[in-house]
């Protein structure tokens, strides 16, 4: 549900694509770079920016940490990042009630930890309260709080969870206090890990530097700056993986990024070169993976306070202003596809039809007109915030020109991350200061649900997500009749009706984009899965180096 | 010692007065509710007066204690234990070479006083004094390890080998040298200069040419007179040098990947990582207090007079 | 010579870029390349250098470039050396325990390794655009950097200065003048400041050259000068992606800063040796 733009979070030469680069396999033909791995072994040299923030599942709210969690740990189900499907993990199998209030799973037998000890259902039990609890400080709890008594655990007011019940060693029962559709995709989500209490319960916190799971890749090292090295688990459930090691680089400078995947220092990397970089593109261009991943790009108005506020007209002009067809076809090309509203392409509500708000500077200067500020005259000076970072310092500059051609004049203002999220968010009693924002969301699982709601619901207005400040109760009835219905059909049918209201209606962002993904791969890397979550959810049980297949 | 206290102040008071609050950043940006919010100020003593984290402050840091990382939730000295050696690496191997060819090309100069190679090695002393470092080690990683690719083009080599998680961390000594090489022009041209006005003001020309009439080694008495001569300026020199050194070792090892302080440093500020920014900078300027003491003694030992007096 | 001319061609290109980009048909933040072409495009007839990433007219932004830099190069060392001279008099003139005080200040200020201290403060102020002092500047994030600078790089000057106060205080003059019933800041100002004139021109001139090469390199790391303002470390930031297909795009900028801070060494140099008479014996 909550997921940062990782664009945001990274700095100084982010690329708007996403935060995580996957795959590649082990060998290097010509590099000079390291010693050549043994030939008859398998390794795996990827690229993340920067050191991941946290390797504990329970605490982890971004790309960095998740990319290589979710290859040691492992919860009770996981999403297949391909099909997008629910599938066994921890548990093998589990029913639901036909009132949606009781999920019932049953743990796979020979589910062993990096510590050789077997997964019983108390360490699910364990897992989650620990996920739950308060001294945790887990920004990422609510994903369990639909559990029944899970306020009263919170508190301190019960020492159990009432609804988290384990009959036996190998039955784990959840109970909820109301149906609630996404509860089962929440389960996916790496937070949900299961974990050995031994290992966590530990004071001196020795499991942030060592984490233990049950994933199919075990930790080995992490050197601070340098790289986290995973090796295979052999004890893994389902099955010991082909590769025998992974490699993570800590590589922030783009260009030094990409020459050292040219060099052959890297197998993969989640950065391509500019289309226009024709050198560049004739040693890489057959390299280059593109995908749609499920996620939308935007610039948020402050709805709370002037100018934005209650003057649609002024919105929907700046939305008319911005040219996205050249931000995305012309100026970055190969990425993004331009948007038309907030649902994303293959999520469904998603509506191809929905008009949006095509390039029309006609239109977006006789609205300005009418919102009051003729050609721009009267307007209180507006700054547009973005977190520091070369693409969005890009896209930020685009439209700061695209909005000087209808006499709108804004400042940009490039902030860091911490002070970025302070001036948006605000605070619960206090609007942000940022008037625009340059935000990215990535759903965290397939559904409209998870990013009508965490964005734009009044529930979760101010700082816990709609930093702008949207509340339409015809909006939040739409979305919250959704939530409990079970036809998918009629679901989308509603997803696309609120969509409707607040961008026509409303035009509570200026829709920017679409995500797409484009990321590079080395020939001989097989197996490769690009998830349209987000390349971070490439699976790296299911890669193969293969070097020499003729 | 108050050089240190001071430092701990100013650096304590700085970040004391940033905008943003802390208990956020370690929540983790926005998902923060007030609850863990106010767990999180209990744990990290955010919520007590300013003068109490003060002195708390202060109490732990003369038990070496530097904080925590609010990000990696773990301490900031262990970060640093891991970090500075590659910097400490980086900045030896970039002293040495910048002495090294210094001192070399300062004695060629000098010897060839107002001809095309004094000229040619002042031009070219003047240029590594001028060139801005990143851009620099651009071009270098460009040209040497994109085009000719004769050298690694970034990191520090041996992710790819398995050694024991106790050992220091060493890099492979071909990954050393295009950062080693950018970082060292810092100090080289200036040493360069140092030593050629040194020699110069000590006539070695004509002490040379005096030397080989009586017949001595002229390599070999060139070279202890030249060391003689040149080495304090250039001590001196190297100390002076040494802040632009540990900047440019901030924009070396982003360039290059390097797995370093500065590199630390730098993400830690964008992540407004405030213990690790704190800690970091302290231990700099202890380092680099350390570093002038250190220059200090050196002049004790290099002084000819003392030399003069041992040998005598 | 050569670093007189380079400096001086800086400073004109700094002062009129306004005129001649505006001679040349363009601005440093219009997008002049056409709407159908993904920037950056290369060097045409009407784009000499060809245009940045944003399609902006490249040549325009390294001119203005040049106006951010020399704003930073002069007005921090301006503070530099203002605060560096008046501590400096105060403790050599002085003398005693204001003289030991003052030291121990400069000490403090040469002990932190400037550069990392620089880049943390400039990183941490979040907002120059809101700040009380710095808003009402036309460049408030450029301001930010001058003052930082600036407020760190006296101790060197402040050193020279009261070691020359030192020197010329024993001298007849000065003693002559103080004599014949001269107050204290007049003989400072009169006599003594003048005659230590010519190093401070020197490690000035040498100053802007440094400033002007950080100022990039925290530009580079990201935290100076911040968009639409063309800054030559930014656009050397902006290039390097470009480098293989379209490397004057990231050549330029860094040549100019080279080139610049040549020009202001060379002069230092030049200065010295022609100011300080001991110095041209050694090395002439």
């Amino acid at each position: 549900m909550h997921r940062d733009d990782a664009t945001l979070r990274i700095r100084p030469l982010a690329a708007a694509l996403l935060a995580v680069a996957l795959a590649g396999a082990a060998v290097n033909a010509c590099a000079p770079t390291g010693p050549a791995p043994k030939k008859e072994e398998q390794v795996f040299r990827f690229r993340l920016h920067e050191d991941p923030p946290t390797l504990d599942p329970a605490l982890s709210n971004d790309q960095f940490s998740e990319v290589v969690i979710l290859n040691v740990n492992r919860g009770l189900v996981e999403l297949d990042p391909l099909t997008l499907e629910i599938h066994p993990a921890v548990a093998d199998s589990w029913t639901i009630s036909p009132d949606n209030l009781v999920y019932t799973f049953h743990l796979r037998d020979g589910v062993r930890f990096h510590n050789d000890r077997a997964v019983t259902s108390q360490d699910v039990a364990y897992s989650f309260k620990r996920l739950l609890k308060k001294e945790t400080g887990s920004p990422r709890r609510f994903l369990l709080e639909p559990l029944e008594g899970a306020r009263e655990f919170i508190d301190g007011k019960s020492a159990d969870v009432k609804g988290l019940l384990t009959p036996d060693d190998r039955t784990v029962v959840l109970r909820l206090s109301k149906p609630f559709a996404p509860f089962l995709s929440e389960l996916t989500m790496a937070n949900a890990a299961i974990l050995p209490r031994e290992v966590y319960d530990d004071p001196n916190k020795a499991y942030l530097r060592a984490p233990v799971g049950c994933g199919p890749f075990r930790f080995a090292r992490w050197e601070q700056a340098n790289f986290i090295e995973l090796v295979a688990f052999g004890g893994y459930y389902g099955g010991r993986p082909a590769l025998d090691r992974v490699i993570v680089r800590m590589i922030e400078n783009r260009a030094s990024a990409l020459q050292e995947y040219i060099a052959g220092g890297l197998d993969s990397l989640d950065e391509t070169p500019a289309e226009t970089d024709t050198a560049m593109m004739e040693k890489v261009g057959k390299e280059v993976r593109k995908y749609p991943f499920m996620g939308t790009g935007y610039v948020g108005f402050n709805l709370a306070i002037p100018p934005f506020a209650g003057n649609p007209d002024l919105r929907k002009a700046f939305n008319y202003a911005v040219d996205k067809k050249y931000l995305w076809e012309v100026l970055s090309p190969g990425g993004n596809t331009p948007a038309n509203g907030i649902i994303p392409p293959g999520i469904p509500g998603h509506d191809p039809d929905l008009p949006g708000y095509p390039h029309d500077e006609a239109k977006a200067r006789s609205l300005l007109a009418k919102a009051g500020y003729p050609g721009g005259k009267g307007l209180p000076p507006i700054a547009l915030w973005v977190n520091t970072g070369e693409e969005n310092r890009k896209i930020a500059s685009q439209i700061q020109s695209d909005l000087k051609t209808i006499g709108v004049d804004i400042t940009i203002r490039e902030v860091d991350w911490g002070a970025y999220i302070a001036g948006v968010s605000g605070t619960p009693e206090k609007p942000g200061q940022a008037q625009m924002f340059r935000f990215g969301w990535y759903l965290d699982y397939p559904d409209a649900d998870a990013i009508l709601r965490p964005l734009l619901s009044s529930a979760n207005w101010g700082p816990a997500g709609n930093f702008g400040r949207y509340k339409n109760p015809e909006f939040d009835a739409l979305v919250d009749r959704a939530l409990s219905l079970t036809d998918p059909k009629e679901r989308a049918l509603l997803y696309g009706k609120a969509e409707q209201i607040a961008v026509m209606d409303d035009a509570v962002w200026i829709f920017l984009n679409y995500y797409e993904s484009e990321t590079l791969y080395k020939p001989y890397v097989k197996g490769v899965v690009l998830s349209p979550l987000g390349e971070f959810r490439l699976p790296l049980e299911r890669l193969r180096i293969e070097r020499d297949a003729s | 010692m108050p050089v240190l206290l001071a430092a701990a102040t100013v650096v304590w008071l700085f970040v004391f007065c940033l905008p943003g609050d802390p208990a956020r950043l370690i929540a983790g940006g926005q998902a923060a509710d007030p609850d863990v919010l106010s767990a999180i100020q209990k744990e990290w003593g955010l919520d007590r007066p300013a003068p109490v984290q003060y002195l708390t402050y202060l109490g732990k840091l003369l038990r070496f204690d530097l904080g925590t990382s609010y990000i990696q939730k773990r301490s900031v000295a262990s970060i640093i234990a891991e970090t500075f050696p590659a910097t400490f690496i980086l900045a030896i191997a970039a002293v040495l070479l910048a002495t090294v060819f210094g001192l070399g090309l300062g004695s060629i100069a000098a010897l060839n006083r107002g001809r095309l190679l004094d000229t040619l090695v002042l031009v070219l002393a003047l240029l590594g004094t001028s060139i801005p470092v990143f851009w620099l080690g651009l071009m270098l990683m460009l040209l040497f390890a994109s085009r000719l690719s004769w050298l690694p083009v970034l990191g520090y080599g041996m992710e790819g080998a398995v050694i024991p998680l106790t050992s220091i961390r060493l890099p492979e000594w071909d990954h050393l040298i295009l950062p080693a090489v950018t970082l060292s022009l810092v100090s080289m041209g200036a040493i360069a200069r140092i030593t050629r006005a040194s020699l110069i003001e000590a006539g070695t020309a004509d002490f040379l040419r005096t030397a080989r009439a009586k017949g001595a080694g002229a390599a070999r008495v060139f070279a202890r007179h030249a060391l003689q001569n040149a080495l304090i300026p250039v001590v001196t020199v190297v100390g002076l040098n040494f802040a632009s050194l540990l900047g440019g070792a901030v924009a070396t090892e982003y360039v290059f990947a390097w797995p370093g302080l500065g590199k630390t440093i730098v993400r830690a500020i964008g992540l407004r990582d405030l213990p690790v920014v704190e800690g970091c900078s302290l231990f700099l300027t202890a380092v680099f207090v350390l570093a002038s003491l250190g220059i200090d003694l050196l002049y004790v030992v290099l002084d000819p007079r003392i030399h003069y007096s041992s040998t005598a | 010579m050569l670093g007189s001319t380079l400096v001086g061609a800086f400073v004109l290109c700094a002062l009129l870029a306004p005129g001649i980009s505006a001679w040349l048909g363009d601005d440093p933040y219009t997008q002049v390349a056409p709407r159908s072409v993904t920037p950056p495009t290369p060097p045409s007839a009407r784009n000499w250098l060809g245009t940045d990433a944003l399609g902006r007219d490249l040549l325009s932004r390294l001119l203005y470039g040049a106006r951010v830099s020399l704003e930073v190069g002069v007005l921090a060392e301006a503070i530099a050396l203002a605060i560096g001279t008046a501590l400096g008099a105060a403790a050599g003139y002085t003398g005693g325990r204001i003289d030991a005080f003052l030291m121990r200040c400069t000490d403090l200020v040469l002990a932190f390794p400037a550069p990392l201290l620089a880049l943390a403060i400039i990183a941490t102020v979040p907002e120059p655009e809101t700040a009380p002092l710095l808003r009402v500047l036309p460049h408030p994030s450029v301001g930010v950097v001058f003052l930082v600078l600036g407020g760190l790089g006296w101790g060197g000057i402040a050193r020279l200065v009261r070691a020359e106060f030192l020197r010329l205080r024993e001298q007849e003059f000065a003693q002559a003048a103080q004599a014949m019933g001269a107050g204290g800041v007049r003989v400072v100002l009169r006599h003594l400041l003048p005659n230590a004139l010519r190093p401070l021109i020197v490690a000035g001139t040498l100053g802007i050259g440094g400033n002007i090469l950080m100022e990039s390199w925290l530009s580079f790391l990201g935290v100076g000068a911040r968009p639409p303002l063309p800054s030559w470390g930014t656009m050397v930031t902006e290039g390097q992606e470009y480098f293989l297909a379209r490397p004057w795009v990231c050549l330029t900028p860094g040549l100019a800063i080279l080139i610049v801070v040549l020009g202001f060494n060379l002069l230092g140099d030049a200065i010295g040796d022609r100011l300080d008479p001991r110095r041209n014996r050694a090395v002439a």
